[in-house]
């Protein structure tokens, strides 16, 4: 199980695209990502749950994956994050 | 024999054996499920869910060619919420521990689903919220075992589906049918329907009042999108006068759209560019394919609605303006900023207590009232224009102190552009939408200022009238031959050609074939319209002469009543035509 902290750095936070985006991501993979925020903690593959986080811009967000692709993973949900879900600014 | 009305918004007529479906009411019978049959009882609902997956991604492969990014995202977020984990977690919990069939469970944790994106206050999924009943229905067909779905029909089958509303996967139950027409109860122009009859080229008529309860299934329907015709069980006589009339449609509509790159020049040489009205980006193909001279209106309002509640940035406007300007090029589209407010458009920034919404903050108003908005899009604008193939339109100028707010804040994007080393089209054209009276009998002022002018009929006779198209009690008395828009018409083509200005006419009368010679003869040069009508209005044109409608014009501003002016046309249609 690998884990890291990144912060919601895009104008619209998690939206309608950026949560789709995200999760479409997530379930490309077999391992298990839940995302936590300091008031809950939902399955990345769940589109429900990343809309229920309802996180805004500056939100810290502790990214957790267990599996076998574990690795891969991460990196690219950290990547989409970070690139303020290819939203420009 | 029963008739029934609607609105038809794809043109055509067919004929063909009737296909009710309903989204709603989805039978769901309640049974118990011993433990021991719990396990495969789950793993059913897991290989329905999987096939309805399937069912949504094949259909967006076969729909890709035809619909833009934004209309595709709409079978991914279906997929994604079909692949909720919480979804079959729900169901499965209920199988196990209530002992329910799966049919039953999957309701329940369906409607779990439906709460919890209506709850999110996310406007996009609340509106895919209401797309969950149809993948439900969906789901619920597969688990009823071997698919009603049939993949094999006879040759020459014609199907016409009628339906309450059709989502995008109540359609995929259409794989492969052989599908000749479109009629819903429910509906408007820019409905899912009406866009995938429309990229089909099938008849389709929405707002269909009554028709799945009077319909009866394997009945012979005939569906007429020119009129907004739905005929159920139609006499041997019907029959046979509409296979006459659809054919001629086939003849005509061949025969038009060999034309369809021709110009559109008067008999006597004078060219009325013919371009389209566009809501959204999925009607490019549409409006290409119908030989469009360019985009003489593109709504922008549909591109603010999209990202309701928040606002779209530059580079969104960006993204969406110079995907149609590259579409369109050489052809000139023109952009109009931000019609919100009025009747039609809601969105999160828009103050909901007006009391009066169509005379408040709307269009022009509200943007030079909100400046950052308003600047977001102008410099989306801008960055799009470096093909030099795009024009901005302000809407709903009342005032010459309006238009020249809106200049000041275009001219400070372009320095802002400028000192940043952005490339733009700093001779970009900029034109005034004339919709209320006093712009248009103002004209005068604005002409030696602007670059061109866009009559917009629709709202122009609502003002100058005092009709709410809306209110069916007064509906009647809407009429765009009335003398008094015409000479409304008539005062801004004078004040324009004195500067040498060219004036279009970008509302629904642009389209009307009765409408046409006198548009003409008063010296409007280019009529923007849907894209379904372009390809008849070039052809009518071609078989018109610029000096007959204007004799036509001036009689018809010596009328007194829209009637006489619509009698004067029909006389002149011999001596319009050459």
């Amino acid at each position: 199980m690998i884990r890291k902290e990144v912060t919601v750095c895009n104008r619209l936070g998690l939206h309608a695209r950026a949560a789709a985006k995200l999760v479409q991501i997530a379930n490309q993979f077999q391992a298990h990502v839940s995302l936590t925020t300091n008031q809950m903690c939902a399955d990345a593959k769940s589109i429900l749950g990343v809309l229920t986080l309802a996180a805004a811009k500056g939100t810290p967000l502790i990214i957790e994956v267990d599996g076998p692709d574990e690795a891969e993973a991460l990196s690219q949900i950290e990547h989409l994050i970070q690139n303020r879900f290819g939203e420009g600014e | 024999m029963t008739r029934l009305t609607g609105t038809p918004v794809s043109p055509g007529i067919a004929i063909g054996t009737s296909q009710i479906i309903l989204v709603q009411e989805i039978p769901v019978v309640k049974t118990s499920i011993p433990p021991e049959a719990a396990a495969a009882e789950v793993e059913r609902l897991k290989r329905a869910l999987e096939a309805t997956i399937k069912d949504v991604e094949n259909l967006k492969e076969r729909a890709r060619s035809r619909l833009s990014e934004d209309f595709l995202a709409i079978f991914d977020a279906h997929v994604i919420i079909l692949k909720d984990p919480a979804l079959l977690r729900g169901a499965k919990a209920r199988i196990e521990r209530n002992g329910v069939n799966a049919e039953y469970a999957l309701q329940g944790s369906i409607q779990d689903m439906v709460r919890g994106l209506m709850a999110t206050d996310d406007p996009y999924f609340q509106e895919r919220a209401m797309d969950v009943e149809g993948l439900h229905r969906r789901v619920q067909q597969h688990l009823a075992g071997p698919l009603p779905e049939r993949t094999t029909w006879s040759s020459g089958e014609r199907v016409v589906i009628l339906a309450d509303t059709l989502t995008p996967s109540e359609t995929s139950t259409l794989h492969n049918a052989p599908v000749v027409a479109f009629a819903t109860e429910h509906g408007a122009r820019t409905s899912h329907t009406a866009i995938i009859a429309r990229s089909l080229e099938i008849p389709a008529v929405v707002g269909v009042k009554g028709l799945t309860k009077t319909a009866e299934p394997h009945g012979t329907v005939i569906v007429d999108g020119l009129e907004g015709l739905v005929i159920l069980n139609p006499s041997e006589a019907e029959l046979a006068e509409y296979e006459r009339r659809a054919e001629a449609y086939q003849r005509h509509r061949k025969a038009i759209l060999r034309q369809a790159r021709k110009e559109s020049r008067t008999v006597d040489g004078t060219p009325i560019r013919v371009t389209a009205n566009l809501d959204l980006a999925d009607e490019i193909g549409s409006a290409l394919a119908a030989g469009a001279g360019g985009v003489g209106l593109y709504r922008s309002e549909f591109l603010f609605l999209d990202h309701s509640p928040a606002l779209p940035s530059e580079e969104d406007h960006l993204g969406y303006y110079d995907r149609i300007a590259q579409a369109f090029y050489p052809h000139r589209v023109v952009i109009r900023t931000l019609d919100l407010g009025g009747e039609k458009y809601f969105h999160a920034v828009l103050d909901r207590t007006e009391r009066n919404p169509v005379l408040g903050v709307r269009a022009i108003r509200f943007c030079l009232r909100q400046p950052e908005i308003f600047r977001t899009q102008l410099k989306g604008i801008l960055r799009a224009s470096k093909r030099k193939n795009l024009a901005i339109l302000f809407p709903m100028i009342t005032t010459l102190q309006e238009y020249q707010q809106a200049s000041e804040h275009l001219e400070a994007c372009k320095r802002e552009l400028k000192a940043g080393g952005v490339p733009f089209d700093e001779h970009i054209p900029v034109g005034i939408m004339v919709e209320v009276p006093s712009c248009a009998l103002t004209a005068e002022a604005y002409a030696p200022l602007v670059d061109f002018f866009s009559i917009g009929t629709n709202d122009l006779i609502q003002y100058l009238l005092a009709i709410d198209r809306n209110n069916d009690s007064v509906a009647h008395l809407y009429d765009p031959m009335h003398p008094a828009v015409l000479k409304c018409i008539a005062h801004v083509c004078d004040a324009a050609a004195a500067e040498g200005k060219p004036v279009a006419v970008c509302g629904e009368a642009a389209a009307d074939p009765m409408m046409t010679p006198l548009l003409v003869g008063l010296g409007v040069s280019e009529l923007s319209m849907t894209p379904s009508s372009v390809l008849e209005v070039k052809n009518h044109i071609r078989n018109l002469s610029l000096r007959a409608c204007q004799k036509l014009a001036k009689k018809a501003l010596k009328a007194r009543t829209g009637a006489e002016v619509a009698e004067l046309v029909k006389n002149a249609v011999g001596g319009a035509k050459g």
